[in-house]
């Protein structure tokens, strides 16, 4: 089981969903052979949703159909299991499980579902308090900070990443990976209120951390947030600059590994047209069309592909 | 923005507000606030007196609320357009002087100069060319400056075509 495991969290560190959420079965199937403790079965299916999660929109429409069985398997055991544990002593893996549990409610229901994922992330952030558990508060501000964005109190969104941010900057605090998403979401934070020359460098800082640790997916994350910065400042000579880094990204890896380029090849194509560079502009916008009909189908799209 | 170009981009935000959001890692959720000033910049180039009055106040309330400064500056922008459209220039040239104020701040050249073009079309219908003319010509500079070449190109097409004794 802990092979299968330790299997599954390269893949998931390498962002390949598909074959992490197959090693968690794996892990899955060895335990119910010889079931040592609970905790071990919530944190490989919590570990299958966080992994499907992650993945939805990297490995398209089709791809992701084939994943959401195990998701829906995994989920439907952890809500079974939250019941069961509702009385017991806190304990970090549980407040991970709720962290995981509210993100699931908005990402694999149509329409989300807000109220249950704030319910969840509040629930989530309590327990880690409780526990003085600095990586699962950590986990568990970035759920809150999500479902607070998603019932539109961007303010409080806000004050919950930049929250996670301080908790991630502690000396003590050791876990780079969750550092380096506190950088991006405080930064993605900052950005939807406008606060450009405040999201710029944490997001500066973010792509940095991620290119040392060889994130591929939070190179794409920070650069794609930063590209927005800066086409909302008219930094256009800053975004044409990085166009070699967005042609090797493309050209090194899959879109599994980075996420959908559909969004900041968009962008770039409007810097491209106001430039005047029409050509150039509209291969930009439709390669960035095709990339989303190809991962979001051509109808069902969500709001964000619309803008 | 032409007028099809406009249908089409309100049929995709019509469609957009109805879809469910997803505050992805890479940041192209759209909030409701992104929304209300996408439509009401939209239109505002579009000329779209129904549109503005439909997006506009919820553009200037939301982006007051979140003290979001470059939409408080577009959404004055499109308050102004409004004011245009309906012949209360003067009132125009009031929200552009507002809106161009934060764009300056901002250090947004591209949208000083969008701004510059809303203040030249509303002394021009003032009948204040000399002040249009100043706006024409500071709009296509910094148009220039920003590299953005066609509207450097119609900037200058509206200074000439003022110099030709338009107004």
């Amino acid at each position: 089981m802990a092979l299968a495991e330790a299997l599954g969290d390269v893949f998931e560190l390498m962002h390949k969903g598909p074959p992490a959420i197959g090693a968690y079965q794996d892990a899955l199937r060895a335990w119910r052979l010889a079931p040592a403790g609970e905790v071990d079965a919530i944190r490989l299916h919590r570990k299958v949703v966080q992994a499907g999660a992650e993945t939805k929109y990297a490995v398209g429409r089709d791809g992701f159909r084939d994943l959401r069985k195990a998701m829906q398997a995994s989920e439907a055991s952890l809500e079974e299991m939250l019941e069961k544990l509702r009385n017991q002593p806190p304990h970090p893996e549980i407040s991970r499980l709720l962290a995981v549990l509210s993100i699931a409610a908005w990402r694999m229901r149509t329409p989300p579902d807000w109220a249950a994922a704030r319910g969840y992330a509040d629930e989530a952030v309590r327990m880690a308090e409780a526990l003085a558990a600095p990586v699962e508060l950590s986990v568990a501000l970035e759920a809150l900070t999500s479902a607070a964005f998603g019932q539109g109190l961007l303010l409080e969104s806000r004050e919950s990443a930049l929250r996670r941010l301080a908790v991630t900057r502690d000396p003590g605090f050791r876990d780079e990976r969750e550092r380096l998403d506190a950088l991006r979401g405080a930064g993605a934070a900052r950005m939807y209120l406008g606060e450009y020359e405040q999201a710029i460098p944490l997001l500066l800082e973010a792509e940095h951390i991620a290119n040392r640790v060889q994130a591929v997916d939070q190179v794409f994350n920070a650069l794609a947030l930063l590209t927005q910065c800066w086409l909302r400042l008219d930094r256009w000579d800053e975004i044409k600059a990085r166009r070699d880094v967005w042609e090797d990204l493309e050209k090194q890896y899959p879109q599994e590994r980075t996420g959908p380029l559909c969004w900041p090849i968009g962008l770039r194509a409007v810097v491209e047209t106001l430039s005047g560079e029409s050509a150039a502009g509209a291969s930009l916008r439709d390669r960035s069309l095709d990339i989303m009909v190809a991962t979001f189908g051509k109808t069902d799209w969500l709001r964000n592909a619309h803008y | 923005m032409a007028e099809g170009e406009f249908a089409l981009v309100r049929e995709h935000l019509d469609r957009a507000v109805r879809g469910p959001n997803d505050p992805v890692r890479w940041g192209s959720a759209v909030t409701d606030l992104d929304f209300n000033v996408l439509y009401a910049d939209a239109a505002a180039r579009a000329r779209d007196a129904e549109a503005l009055g439909r997006f506009v106040p919820p553009a200037e309330q939301g982006a007051e609320l979140f003290g979001h400064r470059l939409y408080t500056a577009i959404a004055l922008r499109s308050r102004g357009v409004q004011f245009l459209l309906a012949d209360r220039a003067a009132e125009a040239v009031t929200c552009e002087d507002q809106a161009l104020a934060i764009f300056e701040d901002l250090g947004t050249r591209y949208q000083m100069g969008l701004t510059l073009g809303e203040r030249a079309r509303a002394f021009s219908a003032l009948g204040d060319s000399a002040s249009a003319r100043a706006d024409w010509s500071r709009a296509a500079s910094l148009f220039e400056a920003q590299g953005a070449l066609p509207a450097a190109r119609q900037a200058r097409d509206s200074l000439a075509a003022l110099q030709d004794g338009g107004v």
